[in-house]
Formats: structure tokens, sequence, C-alpha cells
């Protein structure tokens, strides 16, 4: 295929791609109720219908507490995977790393139904608790990678330096090799939060009456309406992923996510 | 007092010996250059000194200690990295009250120090600043400020110098060496670069294959290597194959071709008369004439090559008696043209004779 014809492919590629998040976008801010073309008008009338629909306002806040939890328990954990990663020079490095990969490859249906099963076979009743653990499982690998991958890259002469210093490991560690870490680590958390607050597969699962996060409320609700109030959500959802993933790619650039600890 | 010694000190690497039996003695307050190319241990000898790498086996002794069991963190070193290995994180202040800050110094006290070092490197309003906003040479200074602020027993430096431009690294080499002189910290540094090792030290280690192939003061081993490596390592590229007519005393006679001249005798040459030596001349030592001269050695050759670069001319010369051969002369170009013709006679001080023992295995690349 000559270079012209890829650019083509590639574009239009791009553009079928986006196109059902500007129908959505589209769709929210038209006044029809059935999106037609020309609109007859332009309104926010949607976003404020959709704020009127109790289970949205219920959904947007558990999906907020939920992701602001599970990120929080999730940092340490990611933070240590990638510290212990970065430092121990073993044969089961290369394993972990991939482990590591499996949020990304495996059906999150899969990680949903595995993790519902050990809830039940575990027998705790923990509420609330078990949609955060289980966002918590979920999303920690993308903070550890992305820790990783800026780790990996860190000149190997920065720790001895500190180490010739009198340095301890401990204060390698704080001091010197998390601080330099730092764009991945607020990287992976900005995608760990994404990734838990638009989670839906997982949340099937683990969620109940009393925790229905938004995307939940949203395929409920489509269940027996169909207005544009979830085309006004899904947009406010595309627009807040949209600047976070500039964010992102401003701080770490988006490719480290995915790339081997070779970024 | 040795400030710094190894006793056979040995490292391996899947099989090879990086770092070969090796023992060495710094006196307090001197400078060391661990002088070799590329592979020859150098760097492996002075991350064992830091603690960093740990020796095969062989002991480490620190002011006295024996410090082969310590880690790096506990043998109270400052080191400079061929990287620097500044904390980009840090102002040039905060990278030089880190090992203060690792000791528990505390606010005003660890302020002073460090501003003292600051003015020692002459880095005084630059405290602010971040590696990244700072020169090669004042990233170099940083470096040095923070690898002395905790009086270290050694200072040990890893080619600092090999990135930067040639003026910078000269006035680098200046700076180093005073504040050396200044503070009299014992130092060690690591070099490929013979002039570097040269102007800095007061002991040059030149290295090979994991050991130390000469070790003396810098002027001993410009003008008087003892094998044909260090020779060829010191510029000093001119060989030729003589015999030891006689051994006396303190002087030994050499005979090359026609002539026989007598040298001092260097303390590691023994043996009988009739050993075939390698006798070597720096190039700058060599004068060229159209006659024989009526005595002392003398070398028939042919020049094959003048090449004039300012101060000096540089002339290749084919030895007549072993055309495998050719000497490099350098002399002032202010001296106008040395011969006539291109057929030549090398001549040279007798004392500016080196004898070496031709072993084999000793045999060097020689031109």
């Amino acid at each position: 295929m000559s270079r012209g014809l890829f650019a083509w492919v590639s574009t239009l590629l791009q553009v079928w791609l986006l196109l059902p998040l500007a129908a959505i976008v589209y769709a929210s801010v038209a006044t029809d109720a059935v999106p037609v073309f020309p609109p007859t008008g332009i309104t926010l009338h949607w976003y404020a219908a959709a704020y009127d629909v109790g289970s949205f306002r219920r959904g947007l806040e558990i999906s907020l507490i939920v992701a602001c939890l599970s990120t929080v328990l999730a940092m340490p954990v990611g933070l240590t995977a990638a510290l212990a990663l970065a430092r121990w020079q073993s044969p089961w490095r290369a394993p972990i790393e991939t482990a590591l990969m499996a949020p990304i490859f495996v059906p999150g249906l899969v990680i949903g139904i595995a993790l519902m099963m050990a809830v039940a076979a575990s027998g705790l009743d923990i509420g609330f608790g078990r949609l955060i653990l289980g966002h918590t499982l979920m999303i920690f690998p993308y903070i550890a990678r992305t820790t990783y991958a800026s780790l990996a890259v860190q000149d190997a002469s920065l720790e001895e330096a500190a180490r010739t210093m009198g340095a301890g490991e401990f204060r390698i560690v704080w001091s010197v090799q998390l601080p330099l870490a730092r764009p991945g680590i607020v990287a992976g958390t900005i995608f760990a939060f994404i990734m838990s607050f638009d989670d839906v597969p997982v949340a099937l699962f683990l969620a109940d009456a009393r925790t229905t996060t938004l995307p939940l409320a949203v395929l409920s609700y489509l269940e027996y309406n169909f207005d544009p109030a979830v085309a006004a959500v899904s947009a406010a959802q595309v627009i807040f992923t949209f600047f976070a993933a500039v964010l992102l790619e401003r701080l770490f650039g988006l490719k480290r996510l995915w790339g081997a600890g070779n970024g | 007092m040795a400030e710094l010694v190894l006793d056979c000190i040995t490292k391996r690497y899947g099989g090879t010996a990086v770092v070969d039996a090796l023992s060495l003695s710094l006196p307090s307050g001197k400078l060391l250059t661990l002088l070799g190319p590329s592979g020859c241990g150098k760097s492996t000898t002075l991350r064992i000194i830091a603690g960093l790498t740990p020796a095969d086996s062989g002991r480490v002794h620190l002011g006295g200690r024996d410090v082969t069991a310590l880690k790096a963190r506990a043998r109270n070193v400052g080191m400079v990295f061929q990287s620097l290995a500044l904390f980009p994180h840090m102002s040039a202040a905060d990278n030089i009250a880190f090992p203060l800050r690792v000791e528990g110094v505390s606010g005003r006290d660890r302020d002073r120090r460090v501003g003292k070092a600051l003015d020692l490197v002459r880095m005084g309003g630059f405290a602010r600043r971040y590696p990244d906003q700072l020169s090669g040479g004042q990233r170099q200074r940083v470096a040095l400020a923070r690898a002395i602020i905790s009086n270290p027993g050694v200072l040990l430096l890893d080619e600092p110098f090999s990135a930067l431009d040639r003026r910078l690294r000269d006035e680098m080499q200046e700076e180093l060496r005073s504040l050396v002189g200044r503070l009299g910290i014992t130092t060690v540094f690591v070099t490929h670069d013979q002039e570097e090792a040269i102007r800095l030290s007061d002991l040059v280690a030149v290295m090979r294959a994991g050991r130390i192939e000469q070790l003396a003061g810098p002027r001993v081993v410009y003008n008087a290597p003892r094998t044909p490596f260090v020779a060829d390592f010191m510029g000093s590229v001119n060989f030729v194959e003589a015999e030891i007519a006689n051994l006396a005393g303190d002087q030994v006679t050499v005979r090359l071709g026609q002539s026989a001249f007598a040298v001092p005798r260097p303390t590691d040459l023994d043996g009988a008369p009739d050993l075939g030596v390698l006798i070597n001349v720096r190039p700058e030592r060599v004068t060229l004439a159209d006659t024989p001269p009526a005595a002392g050695p003398a070398l028939a050759g042919t020049v094959t090559n003048r090449v004039f670069d300012g101060a000096f001319v540089t002339y290749t010369v084919r030895l007549s008696e072993r055309p495998e051969r050719s000497w490099i002369i350098r002399r002032l170009s202010s001296e106008g043209p040395a011969t006539a013709s291109d057929a030549v006679w090398l001549t040279w001080p007798a004392d500016a004779t080196q004898v070496m023992v031709s072993h084999a295995n000793r045999s060097s690349n020689s031109r």
C-alpha cells in the first residue's frame, strides 16, 4: 500500500471511530427528542434533564466515591509493585511484568465474573467494599505499569550516587526514585481513575441495588427510556475523558501506557 | 600514612579477570590516576573502592580501616560519576545538601556548609538553579561540591571531564587540582586520557588487562616508561631491538647496530649480556642529521613523511636496518628544515634511552 493511500485509510478509520462520539455530542445539544438533521435548535436542556434523573445523580455520586477510593487503594499497591519490578533482579520479573498486563488483555467480563465468584466463595458480605476492592484490583496495574516505565528509564548512577552519599534504600526510593517517577505516577493514577469511573463489565457483577454506578444507571435507564438525556450524560463523560486524556498525553505520553518498560 | 590500600583485589566477570590481583597504596592527600584504555579495569577498580561493586577477593583499606565488608553507604567516600548523576529534581543547593540531610545535619548548620561548598567551587550565585539550567562546567562543579561536602576519606572520580570540550576540560582539571590540593583530600581519578593523567596526578597507575603495568610519578611514567605498553600509551612510539653488551653496577651498555652507549640501569633489568632488549626514545628527544654522530646512539633512516602542525614538524622516518619499524620525530618548526635530503641519521642523548626487556607477551603494537 502506498504511503498516500495508507494516510487516507487511516484518516477514514479514525473518523469512523470518532463519528459515534460526535453523534452523541450532537444529540445531546439538539432540541429534538429524536435526533433529526438539521436540528430544530440548539439547547442545553437535556443536560438539565439528565441532572433531574435521580438515578444518574446517585450513580455519579457512587461512581466518584468508588473511583476515588479504589484509586487511593490502588496507588500504594501499584507503586510497591513497580518498585519491586524495578529494583528486583530476578528471573520472575518478566512473568510478573506480563501478569500486570492482564487487565489490558483479559476481557472485563471475565474479570467481573472471576471477582464475583471469589467474593461469593469468601462468604464475606462487605457490600460497597466489594466493588471498591474489585476496582482496586482491576486498576492498580495501570499505576504499576506507568510507574515502572518511569523507574526503568532512570539513570542507575543516580541510585549509586545516593548510595555513596550514605543514603539507605528507603531514602533512595523516597527522595530520588519516586520523585523522578512522578509523571508516570500521576499519569497512571489519572488513567486508573478513568478506568474505574467508566467501568461497566466489572461493576455489572459486583454492584448491587445500593451501589449502582453511573454507567450502570445509564444502562438501566436505557431499558425503558430513549431520550437525549442519556446522550447528555454520555457526552459529559466523553468530554471529561477527553480532557483527562489530554492531561495524560501532556504529562506522560499515552503511548508509554502500552509499551513495555522501555517508554 | 597510606589513606587507601588495595590488597590483591581480583574481580572476574564470567571467567575473565577484569581486575587481576591488583595491589596499590596511596599516601594521604595524594592524587592517583588510574590510566588505561577502555576495558583495562580502571572503572571497576574505582567501583570496588567505592563499594558499589564487590571484589571476588582481596581487601580494601580506607584510612587504616578494613572496609572490605562495608557497603558503599558506610564507606564515607565522595564520588563523581561519568554522568555526574546530579539529581535533576533538586536545585544545585539541594543536590549539595543531600549528603548532609542523610547525615542528619540540621537547618542552619547545613545551609552554612552548603554555602561554603558552593563558594569553594565558585558557584555562589547558582544555588537555586536546577541541573538542566546549568552549563556543563557548572554541573561539574556542583557534582564536585556534592562529593566533598561531607569530608570523605577519599574522593573518587570516574572520567568526569570526558564529555567536556577541550578548553573547559583544561579549566576543570586546573580547578580540581587546586581544590584537592587546598583540601588535602586523597583522590583517585580514572581516565583514558594520558595528558589529563599527567597534568593532574601525583601518581599515575597505567593499567592493562586488570593489572598495573607501572605505578610512578607522572614525569617518570612519561619519560621512563617501564614496558612497551606504557611507552606506547604515553605516546612514545619509537621502538627498536637492541642488545645488552654489558651489565655493570648501575650502568648498562647497549649495543645498537654500529653504536654502543651506556645508560643508567633500570631496577628491573637483570640477566646475561647479549640479552635481547627493546629500546624506546620519546619523539621530542631525537634529532635529525645528515651525517652520523661521532659518538652515542645512532640509527640510519629515510624520511617518508613530514607534517607541519604549527609549533612542531613531525617527521616519519623508516629505519634502514629494520624497515618494518618507523620512528616519529617531533622537532620545533622554528628550527627550520632538519636535513637536506631524505636519507638521515637519527641521534639522541644516551640518557634519553629507555631499555625494556622484550618479552614476547610484552611486545606491543609498536610502529
